[in-house]
């Protein structure tokens, strides 16, 4: 009987100390994004289309104006010697799949959306790691004190 | 005589404690006194990026436009210093020239990462953590919390770039091509070539951290 009496206060000072640790993190967290500005531009995307023939100035030109009267397409940028078209856009207001389908449906041109592997992007900047334990706890406290 | 439980002791102990302190931290209604706020730090470079992004000379370098308050354009309500504000439009540009380059794409998978509608994307983040490295670079002002350089671009102490197995080789020729992308971007928004010399001091030195 003493045993398991020990073994439970031992266990029950063990949860208190790691849930005091926490909630003092939680805490920690909470000062210190509590009034902080969301990130500029932040549901900003870049997409980017490959395309499979040789694109010149002026079509590269003509395929920019397409893209900037797409739905939530805000800007373009046609690296003509790659024949590689980047454009940004809200993704609040379309995706890439849906601005694909919309400009294949007035064009001409072979292309191909550009999506990232799951491999590749577990390597990669960026500096801060958003993914982790840490930057998802901050992310999610952040939503809630804001 | 029954035994008494000591539990209704013990908690009222700590929460007589716990007020104590809580009441101890309560501080006296006394009007602070008027502090200054603390002076930025900048640099001419730094206030000639403020004052050419107001469209102001950008041969010049006018005292305290760099850290001058504006309003931020991309962020409705917020206001931010013209200096960040014009380190940012270029590594906006710069962002999306390195997302269409070959040579480069693969070093930033995060750019070009989907995510749902509506939630922050890597191009957010990447802008934000890039745009505070290079304002601290610039201006002297500690903003960036993001890793050195050197242990940002080496798998052993950050396991998002490269892997164990295959190394992502970060040579001189790419970190080139990299200063030029940004370069490209600075002239996109026509910044003198003089101010884009000394951005790119700036950037090279960096090149020994990065390259390894």
């Amino acid at each position: 009987m003493k045993t398991r009496k020990k073994i439970k206060m031992v266990a029950t000072i063990l949860l208190g100390g790691a849930f005091l640790f926490f909630a003092t993190l939680v805490i920690h967290i909470g000062i210190m994004v509590y009034g902080k500005e969301a990130l500029p531009l932040a549901t900003t995307q870049i997409g980017r289309l490959d395309f499979d023939e040789q694109i010149n100035e002026g079509q590269a030109n003509a395929i920019e104006n397409q893209f900037k009267n797409i739905e939530g397409v805000k800007s373009t940028y046609f690296n003509v010697g790659s024949d590689i078209l980047i454009y940004t856009f809200d993704n609040r207001k379309n995706s890439t799949e849906n601005i694909y389908k919309e400009f294949n449906q007035g064009s001409n041109y072979l292309s191909s959306r550009y999506t990232v592997s799951e491999e590749d992007l577990s390597k990669g900047c960026p500096a801060i790691e958003s993914d982790s334990f840490y930057g998802k706890l901050t992310s999610m406290v952040s939503k809630i004190v804001n | 005589m029954f035994k008494k439980s000591k539990t209704p002791f013990v908690i009222v102990l700590t929460i007589l404690i716990g007020f104590g302190s809580f009441m101890s931290c309560k501080k006296d209604e006394v009007t602070p006194p008027e502090v200054e706020p603390p002076v930025l730090m900048s640099t001419p470079l730094y206030d000639t990026l403020g004052w050419f992004i107001q469209g102001g000379d950008p041969s010049m370098a006018i005292e305290g436009q760099g850290t001058k308050s504006i309003s931020d354009p991309d962020n409705s309500g917020q206001m931010i210093q013209a200096g960040r504000l014009a380190i940012r439009k270029v590594v906006e540009g710069s962002l999306q020239i390195i997302a269409g380059d070959t040579v480069l794409a693969k070093y930033f998978p995060t750019l070009l990462n989907e995510v749902g509608n509506g939630n922050t994307t890597g191009f957010a983040q990447l802008l934000e953590s890039f745009t505070d490295f290079t304002q601290q670079a610039v201006s002297g002002q500690m903003v960036y919390q993001g890793k050195s350089m050197a242990d940002a671009h080496n798998n052993m102490t950050y396991s998002r770039f490269g892997s164990a197995n295959q190394q992502f080789v970060t040579d001189n020729a790419d970190f080139d091509k990299f200063v030029g992308d940004i370069v490209l971007a600075a002239q996109g928004l026509n910044v003198p070539n003089s101010v884009i010399g000394q951005l790119g001091v700036i950037l090279y030195s960096t090149e020994n951290d990065i390259v390894q």
